[in-house]
């Protein structure tokens, strides 16, 4: 919501959309009536279908963001924005499994089908217990032990919360990977058409990928010096997840902006696997009074709904 | 010198092996060539492809490799704690074996480290872990540890050299190329067995033995701890610092055994390497055996006893999927030495290089059940539909790498008994020299070496004073 | 007869292929459909949030590049007061300034339309919105250790004179870093009323915090805000990272202690054994001196 924004935050927006609107006529001249199917393996870009004035669909490149303007280097991107301290509070009362957040993650990450910086578990403590879906970002932890033994300092715990890869400095010896108790770092194993972006590269985006290298969920500090959400914050229809700053006690969904003391106290909110010490920035609602119930969740592509046939639960649905 | 008349005489009896080639060796030299050069094709593929050829994926991140790692390493640091703890304690009987064991640490310590940068996304960045190195990490503990390490045992390795080094430049009747001779002249550092010389030497040694323990132990136990700092249910151990040395010592043991077995019949050493040291090693393996099963049985029984869910998925699997690997490496790999050296009716040279051979193997498949099983059960379930996503298997070429490792071990060990005689003729020829001493003197021995030491201690620090 | 009903049904015919292809040709054009939204902002002037969409088969599409104009109508007359061109999420806006004069009906009614005239196959569309002048005016006190918030409301009538609000809720927002957070109701009656702000609120680093005071949806006077800077947060000391710990860059003490005394007490002993060898080498030069 434009009217939501701060005046600073509404005049930089406005100088980019005249920005954008001077190098979008000059595309639109090129692409208009130009309905062409797009090889999603070697999409230049991001392409967005829309209506031209008199009514044509066609598909333009999605805003090209100047990155120079707002790059933030290797280096710059040890400093954390100042006073904030991010956190996420996920609210699986609500969630259906819908995947909005994995998608858009790996859009705007460039990631290929397989690799989820976000991913969708189906847990079950025991087996009398209730399923429940769980979206598992990084949990950016403030006692991170992927950045305790990482031998170079290509991952570090940045001011404001967040743990970030340099993709440039990680010689990729996995460590980090076996230091972390929640599966969150994935290795990219193999050159592949998704590493090669061009954009700059800053560990703020974590694009382009590099070969050889650890990579994760960032928690997007680019969207958020941009005044906007991470990608899945905002794609989830079901508001799922909130995001803001402990600090100033706020977070929201994109819908509902709410106290983050008072979501986690009223709600009992809790972080996964406490005891391990390691102090997650993510914090789970428990999924009590549900506005779905959990087989709304297999309504997915049999691909995505047989990674779940070892939960006791899917195993018992398919006796019956 | 008496002494010198010996140690020339003693050289003469091996320097055959130094002076010629057989074609069996260069048969062998061949054979071993190709499988490197087979493990260099499959490293160059796997760099120009990407680790996505290995078996390696998110959840077991590393294979095999960590795997040929710790076993190396582990064999490395047994040659030095065998060695260097005989020599400590002035075993009798240490003399024919001390140059397998010091060779089989410096050619593993060589061996070992090319693993771990088998593991490395990017080889090209190797350089940064020492532009910028993160003291938290174990990783940089391991680096600085082997690279200490490795001067250590350079050092230590020269010293034991260096006295037959000069007997080889001495010898008249060595039939060598000028260059090798040269070679010798300079390694041999001017050392002329003067009693200062002598002394300093045996002084050193002795320093550096006691060196060698130490960092081995340390060493070892960094490498224990690169797992245990993790949360890992299966590496978050106490004890893996030094169940890692046990079963390291354990393992490199048997690597002597195996390497004394070889020597003795391609080299005929039976004069030297006779049944009494296969015995005494065997001993030291059977002792080792105890120990590491003990540990093992801690280890594991203290993760059944309690009911930890994550602890209780990985003893499910080792006794499921991983039955027969557990079973051949905890039960047979511990229970077979203790039955061979326990019985004497058993203990023949061939039944303890059986012995020591399954050992070996058997330490090999623990290594793995520490590492893999323990990454293919993490603390979030593993919900993938990709096979090789969810079990890890070793493909050929980490296969072809490892057994090129091997192969390299082997080869350079087979040159490096081509440069050095394979028995330290000074140190043999020293403890026959003792011994004489000691039966025509009717003295006990061990007073006789403790006086020797004194009165040479005694003769050091009067130099000392001269100078 | 036969003739005639033959006739009868060929002109059915023609008549319901008429219709049918006349149906087809409307299809091929695509409805549009424009949404506003206006808000009154602080400096009092006036901002008008348009969103353009079309039908298509995958639903409604934004959009793009499309002149929208927007006119202040009143009693059947209407001026031009400016245009805005949609962006790639169809959405563009015009702010207008509180100089800005709108035509107004006799009860003091402004009406504000944003139009879309249509080009080619896609049909234009209008929205309008209403909204009557009201004079808001927020204050902010302090007292001992209770801040208050007082808010005056008043509409202008026919005849220049004020009238005190009656009974109306005006919201109140403290801003985040992506969103308003609602931090309670103030009931504005007899044109005053008062907010007492609560104590636990951070603020940022120093404890600012942008209030807002918001009429929201009112059926006379449309949407109208106005913001004031407040010191009141009682913000705590943040996240500190410690500055030597296991995952800072930094590392702890103890360990960088430890790690040269083991390197010095090994290192030392092998420069020991170094400088031993050396002097094994000049003993030898010594012994051929001689």
């Amino acid at each position: 919501m434009d009217d939501s924004l701060q005046n600073n935050k509404n005049n930089r927006r406005k100088f980019l959309r005249i920005s954008l609107l001077t190098g979008l006529s000059a595309v639109a001249a090129k692409t208009v009536f130009a309905d062409i199917p797009v090889d999603p393996e070697n999409e230049p870009g991001e392409m967005v279908t829309l209506l031209s004035p008199d009514g044509q669909l066609v598909k333009v490149p999605k805003e090209k963001i100047n990155y120079m303007e707002k790059y933030i280097s290797p280096e710059a991107s040890h400093q954390g924005i100042p006073h904030r301290k991010f956190v996420m509070v996920i609210d699986l009362a609500k969630c259906k499994n819908a995947r909005k957040c994995v998608e858009h993650c790996q859009k705007a990450h460039h990631l290929p089908p397989q690799q989820e910086f976000m991913k969708v578990y189906l847990m079950q403590e025991s087996e009398e217990a209730a399923p429940y879906w769980m979206p598992k970002p990084c949990f950016h932890c403030d006692k991170p032990l992927c950045v305790s033994v990482c031998p170079v300092g290509a991952t570090y715990k940045r001011s404001d919360g967040i743990v970030l890869i340099d993709n440039e400095r990680c010689i990729g010896c996995k460590f980090c990977m076996t230091g972390c108790p929640y599966s969150a770092r994935q290795f990219n194993w193999a050159d592949s058409p998704y590493l090669h972006v061009d954009q700059p590269y800053s560990p703020e985006t974590s694009v382009p990928g590099k070969e050889g290298t650890v990579s994760k969920c960032d928690f997007c500090p680019d969207m958020i010096r941009d005044g906007k959400m991470p990608h899945c914050v905002t794609a989830c229809p079901m508001g799922v997840i909130y995001f803001g700053d402990q600090l100033e006690d706020i977070v929201t969904n994109g819908d509902e902006t709410i106290r983050f003391s008072e979501l986690i106290t009223s709600r009992s909110g809790y972080r996964h696997l406490e005891d391990l010490g390691t102090k997650p920035s993510v914090y789970y609602l428990p999924p009590v009074n549900r506005q779905f119930p959990v087989e709304r969740g297999f309504d997915q592509p049999d691909e995505i709904n047989q990674r779940y046939k070892d939960v006791p639960f899917v195993k018992k649905m398919h006796k019956n | 010198m008496e002494s010198n008349k010996r140690k020339q005489e003693l050289l003469k009896e091996f320097l055959p092996q130094l002076e010629k080639t057989s074609f069996a060796w260069f048969a062998w030299v061949a054979f071993l060539l190709i499988a490197i050069f087979f493990a260099i094709y499959a490293l160059i593929l796997q760099i120009l492809r990407g680790h996505i050829i290995t078996g390696m994926r998110d959840n077991v991140v590393w294979g095999v490799y960590i795997v040929n790692f710790i076993f190396f390493m582990g064999i490395s640091y047994a040659g030095a704690l065998v060695s260097g703890s005989m020599h400590l304690f002035k075993t009798s009987w240490r003399g024919p074996i001390l140059r397998i064991a010091e060779l089989t640490t410096i050619v593993a310590l060589f061996i070992g480290p090319l693993y771990i940068l088998l593991c490395i996304g990017r080889l090209d960045r190797l350089p940064f872990l020492f532009m910028y190195p993160r003291i938290q990490s174990p990783i940089t503990w391991d680096v600085i540890a082997i690279t200490t390490d490795l001067f250590g045992c350079l050092i230590y390795l020269y010293l034991s050299f260096i006295r037959d080094f000069a007997l080889m430049r001495d010898s008249k009747d060595i039939k060598l190329p000028k260059w090798r001779m040269n070679i010798y002249k300079a390694l041999a550092l001017g050392y002329q067995d003067t009693p200062t010389q002598r002394n300093r030497i045996k002084k050193v040694t002795d320093i550096m033995s006691a060196m060698i323990i130490a960092i081995a132990i340390i060493v070892y136990s960094v490498l224990a701890w690169i797992f245990s700092v993790t949360l890992q249910p299966g590496w978050h151990s106490t004890i893996f610092g030094p169940y890692f040395v046990i079963a390291a010592i354990f393992s490199g043991a048997g690597v002597i055994l195996i390497l004394m077995r070889v020597f003795r019949s391609i080299y005929h050493l039976e004069k030297y390497i006779t049944k009494k040291h296969f015995v005494g090693v065997g001993m030291i393996l059977m002792i080792l055996s105890m120990f590491f099963a003990y540990f093992t049985f801690s280890e594991y029984l203290t993760k059944w006893y309690g009911s930890k869910k994550l602890d209780d998925n990985l003893i499910q699997i080792l006794f499921t999927r991983y039955f027969w690997h557990f079973v051949f490496s905890n039960y047979v790999g511990t229970l077979l030495p203790i039955i061979i050296m326990g019985i004497p009716r058993f203990r023949t040279i061939n039944s303890i290089t059986f012995a020591a051979v399954v050992a070996v193997v058997a330490l090999w498949v623990n290594r793995y059940l520490i590492v893999v099983p323990t990454l293919e059960t993490p603390y979030m379930p593993i919900q993938d539909i990709r096979p090789d996503w969810i079990l890890y298997s070793a493909t050929w070429i980490e296969w072809s790498l490892t057994f090129g490792g091997i192969a390299m071990f082997c080869f350079l060990f087979t040159l490096a008994a081509k440069i050095v005689p394979i028995i330290p003729v000074s140190e043999v020829a020293d403890a026959e020299l003792e011994m004489s001493e000691v039966l025509a003197h009717g003295q006990d021995s061990h007073e006789a070496t403790r006086t020797k030491s004194i009165i040479k201690h005694a003769a050091i620090k009067k130099e000392d004073h001269d100078q | 007869m036969i003739n005639k009903t033959r006739l009868f049904r060929q002109s059915l015919i023609v008549l319901l292929l008429t219709i049918v292809a006349s149906f087809q040709l409307m299809a091929q054009e695509t409805a549009s459909s424009i949404e506003l939204k206006a808000l009154k902002n602080s400096d009092d002037s006036r901002i008008f949030n348009v969103k353009l969409t079309g039908e298509s088969e995958a639903g409604a599409v934004p959009v793009f590049e499309a002149t929208v104009d927007f006119y202040t109508i009143a009693e059947g007359k209407s001026e031009l007061v400016g245009s805005a061109v949609t962006n790639k999420e169809g959405k563009a806006s015009l702010k207008l300034g509180k100089e800005t004069r709108y035509l107004k009906s006799k009860e003091g009614v402004a009406e504000v339309k944003t139009s879309f005239k249509g080009l080619g196959k896609l049909i234009g569309s209008e929205a309008s919105v209403k909204f009557k002048e009201l004079n808001l005016q927020v204050t902010l006190s302090e007292k001992d250790t209770s801040n208050t918030i007082h808010v005056k409301a008043s509409s202008i009538g026919p005849n220049g004179e004020m009238i005190p609000l009656k009974e109306t809720n005006f919201n109140l927002y403290v801003q985040g870093l992506f969103s308003k957070l609602k931090i309670g109701e103030c009931f504005v009656d007899a044109g005053e009323g008062t907010f007492e702000f609560p104590n636990n609120i951070p603020g940022d680093e120093n404890g600012n915090l942008k209030i807002f005071v918001r009429l929201e949806e009112n059926e006379d006077y449309g949407e109208i805000e106005k913001a004031e800077n407040a010191k009141w947060g009682n913000h705590r000391s943040g996240f500190a990272e410690p500055e030597r710990s296991l995952w800072s860059s930094g590392a702890p003490i103890w360990m960088i202690t430890t790690l040269i005394i083991l390197l010095a007490g090994v290192w030392s002993h092998y420069i020991y054994a170094i400088v031993q060898l050396i002097k094994i080498r000049k003993e030898d030069k010594k012994i051929e001196q001689k």
